[in-house]
Order: structure tokens, then C-alpha cells, then sequence
């Protein structure tokens, strides 16, 4: 037989790992609800030194399949390939809000952008980025020709766009835009003037 | 970009043995290859061969319904996958051309993985007359013709020599956007609601004869079975009438 106080004591102890746990599932709903509505900082956030600039990017939206130019106001760092990436980074927040134009994956950002002396930009991205990138040849090519062309309109003396993964080739980016070859930036803006 | 894979080695020994007339187109294709023409069954004789290689290749149109296997391609409203809808597509596809004449092979006939290179590989090494890649997915609504973006080749002509595997499909530009034309036309006299665009599409960049990409985005009524099916037939009854028009205005070959 088990004394009365004892029981009381085990009793009192569930009770209270129970109220913990309860506690803990309000605070992990709690936290996921604050993520999702804030789902991207990182590409927002302004660098710590750099200068204020008006630059022009090109919004992809999938509700009229068409491109638009947007100007903005943000604060870039001086240095060339930081300055580069930091603009593409501007261009996915757009993506990343909420409601989006033209949604991306979670986690979707710009690892580096690499300026080659002979016109080519060398665009590495995260893995998101292409493993959660909606898969269809029009919201593949809106997404790739957005990029191309706000960073040629606001980077001068590139002729050519590779977009890597991670920092590897890939065949395509979800299935559909070619992944492998150079975008051609004369042929970009083709591909651009298709959908403004 | 320029580095030449396997790919490119078989692409260019393709068109060298064509350039040289030696061989028949069957016998072209690579070892360890599916061969899309049975070969005959008895060695032909030296004269044989050369009547072969100086008769122009069997016209057919292959038909590539996209992804397939582990590669699902798009989600369509229903929890449709994207490599299902191709593929019936794809056979729909066939029997209209075949109701009017044309020879359609489909690259894969089952949900198996193929890859995009072996695609290409597979349509140029058979001498296919017209490549069409059949995709399905959102957004909006229609039908979505693309032709590659890359550009023209300036004087287009049967490949003489190597060919950049990156931009193989440059030497029929022209004619796969008089294609591209002729289909979007026959779409839009059927009341179809048809668009043509241009983009950086593997395998469409890499192969050699006139080619398209053909997406097809499900309106709100086409969202089932029965639905789905008549949209099918008919898109291909008008893709199948343009390439028939055309194979018949070129006298047999584009």
C-alpha cells in the first residue's frame, strides 16, 4: 500500500510536468507564429558601413506573369562584389515577404556574387533557393531573369550571368530553366522585354 | 561552358558521319544506346549502304513528355503531378499525329528517370524531324509555346561540324519558330488561348532539328480526369494538324 502523502507528492509532480509541457508547446507555437510573419531578416538587413543609394529592381509577379521595375533606396557596401550581392539580396526580400509577388522557398538568398574581370558574374546561392523554388518554366525563368537584370541595371561591365547552387552547377533550377549554360545578358533582356 | 562533354563528342560525331554520307541513319546511333530503327535484320550490301545513306532519313516527330521517375515536375491543383499529365500528353499526342500520317515516338513510354542529356542525345541521334517537349503547370492559364532563347544560327543548314552542346539548337532556330508560328495559329483559330515565348530550356537547347516546348496550364474547369483529357485532344488535334500542314507544304520534310 502506498502511503497517502506519497501520492499526493506523485500527483502533484504530474501535475506540474504536465503544465510545463503545456507551457512549452504555447512557447514553440508561440515562436513558429513570430517566424512565419517575419519569415526572412537576413537579406534586409542593411550592412553596417556602406553609403545610401537609389538603385532599380526588376519585381517578378506571378499574378499577371509580367516584370516590373521598382526603384528603392537602400544602404550598400562600397566594395564591388559585397555592393553586388547586397543588391540581389534586396530583390529576394521582395520574394521572401509576406504576401509575396513571387514567392520563394524559405532560406532562398544569395551566398556570393563573384565579378569576373572579363564581364561574367559568377551568382552562387543557397541551396533553398533552388530546392524550394516553385517548379514551372515561368516562375523558373521569372525568378532567374529578375536577378540577371537588376544586377546588370545596377552593376556595370557585366556580359554574362552563371547562377550556382551552393556552389556547384545544376541542371536546371527546379525542373524546368537551364541551369548550366551563361545567361547572355543580350538575351535576358529579350527574355525581359517578353514579360514587361 | 564550352568544355566538351560526352554529349557534345556524340553530337558531333553524329553530324560528321552524316556530313560524310557513309552510313545509314541507323546505324548512327551511338553503342549501348536504345536504337530508335531497328536495324535490319542482314548485313546490306556496299550498294545497299549507300542508297541508305543517300536516303533521307525517315521523318517522325519525337515526343519528350518532360521529367518522369524521381522527377515529379510541378504540383497541379488535385495533387496532380506534372510527369503524369506529359505523359498522357504525350500519347494523345501520338495517335492524332498517327491519325494524320506522321510518325510520333515518345522518348520515355513509362514513369522512368531520364535525364535531360540522354533526351537530347536520344532525339539526335535518331534523326527526329521535330523535337516537342511536353510540360504542364501553372501559372495562369493556356498554353505557353517556347522557342529557345539563344540566338540564330546566321546561315542555318544540316550540321557540318561540331556543335556547342549549349547552343546545338541554334542551327534550326528558324524553323522551329516558323513552327512555333503555325502551331500557336492553328491554337488560336480554335479559340485557344495560346502564347509564344522564348526560354533557356534543356534539353530544347541542345538539340538539333526544329524544336518546341509546349506548357500546358490548366484552366479552373480543367481540373479532373474527363476535363484534362479533352483539353489534350484537343491541343494535340491542333499541334498535330500545324506539323501535318507543314510536313505537307515542305514536300515531306521541314
Amino acid at each position: 500500500m502506498i502511503p497517502r502523502h506519497f501520492q499526493i507528492t506523485l500527483a502533484l509532480l504530474l501535475l506540474a510536468i504536465l503544465i510545463a509541457g503545456m507551457y512549452l508547446v504555447r512557447l514553440k507555437h508561440g515562436e513558429e507564429a513570430k517566424n512565419s510573419q517575419n519569415p526572412y531578416v537576413a537579406a534586409v538587413a542593411p550592412p553596417v558601413s556602406g553609403q545610401q543609394e537609389h538603385i532599380r529592381i526588376l519585381v517578378a509577379y506571378d499574378d499577371d506573369l509580367a516584370l516590373r521595375w521598382r526603384e528603392i533606396q537602400v544602404q550598400l557596401p562600397t566594395e564591388s562584389q559585397p555592393r553586388a550581392r547586397e543588391i540581389l539580396r534586396v530583390l529576394l526580400s521582395q520574394y521572401l515577404q509576406e504576401p509575396s509577388p513571387h514567392p520563394l522557398g524559405k532560406g532562398s538568398d544569395i551566398k556570393e556574387v563573384y565579378l569576373l574581370g572579363d564581364g561574367t558574374a559568377v551568382v552562387d546561392t543557397t541551396p533553398q533557393f533552388a530546392n524550394k523554388h516553385p517548379s514551372g518554366i515561368i516562375p523558373e525563368e521569372l525568378t532567374l531573369t529578375s536577378l540577371a537584370e537588376t544586377l546588370t541595371a545596377n552593376v556595370s561591365g557585366i556580359s554574362r550571368v552563371k547562377f550556382l547552387v551552393d556552389g556547384k552547377e545544376r541542371e536546371t533550377l527546379a525542373g524546368h530553366a537551364d541551369l548550366m549554360s551563361f545567361y547572355q545578358i543580350n538575351e535576358v533582356h529579350e527574355l525581359a522585354r517578353e514579360f514587361e | 561552358m564550352l568544355s566538351i562533354s560526352r554529349a557534345q563528342l556524340i553530337l558531333g560525331m553524329a553530324a560528321f558521319l552524316s556530313a560524310l554520307a557513309v552510313l545509314p541513319p541507323s546505324s548512327q546511333n551511338t553503342a549501348g544506346r536504345q536504337a530508335s530503327t531497328p536495324l535490319p535484320d542482314s548485313q546490306p550490301s556496299a550498294a545497299g549502304v549507300v542508297a541508305q545513306a543517300n536516303k533521307p532519313p525517315e521523318f517522325f516527330v519525337a515526343i519528350d513528355p518532360s521529367h518522369g521517375g524521381d522527377d515529379r515536375g510541378a504540383m497541379l491543383p488535385g495533387r496532380v503531378q506534372e510527369k503524369d499529365l506529359t505523359l498522357s500528353f504525350a500519347r494523345e499526342l501520338r495517335r492524332q499525329l498517327a491519325e494524320r500520317g506522321i510518325q510520333a515516338r515518345l522518348l520515355r513510354e513509362t514513369d522512368v528517370n531520364l535525364t535531360l542529356e540522354r533526351r537530347a542525345e536520344e532525339a539526335n541521334a535518331a534523326h527526329a524531324g521535330i523535337y516537342l517537349v511536353l510540360h504542364a503547370g501553372g501559372p495562369g492559364e493556356g498554353t505557353r509555346i517556347y522557342s529557345a532563347a539563344i540566338p540564330a544560327q546566321a546561315s542555318p543548314g544540316r550540321p557540318q561540324s561540331f556543335l556547342p552542346w549549349d547552343s546545338a539548337q541554334s542551327i534550326a532556330l528558324a524553323r522551329s519558330r516558323v513552327l512555333a508560328r503555325a502551331v500557336s495559329e492553328r491554337m488560336h483559330k480554335d479559340g485557344l488561348a495560346v502564347s509564344l515565348l522564348t526560354a533557356s530550356l534543356r534539353p530544347l537547347n541542345n538539340v538539333v532539328m526544329p524544336a518546341l516546348a509546349i506548357e500546358w496550364a490548366p484552366g479552373r474547369q480543367e481540373r479532373k480526369g474527363q476535363e484534362i483529357s479533352k483539353a489534350f485532344a484537343r491541343l494535340s488535334a491542333d499541334i498535330a494538324s500545324a506539323i501535318a500542314d507543314l510536313h505537307d507544304a515542305a514536300g515531306g520534310h521541314l
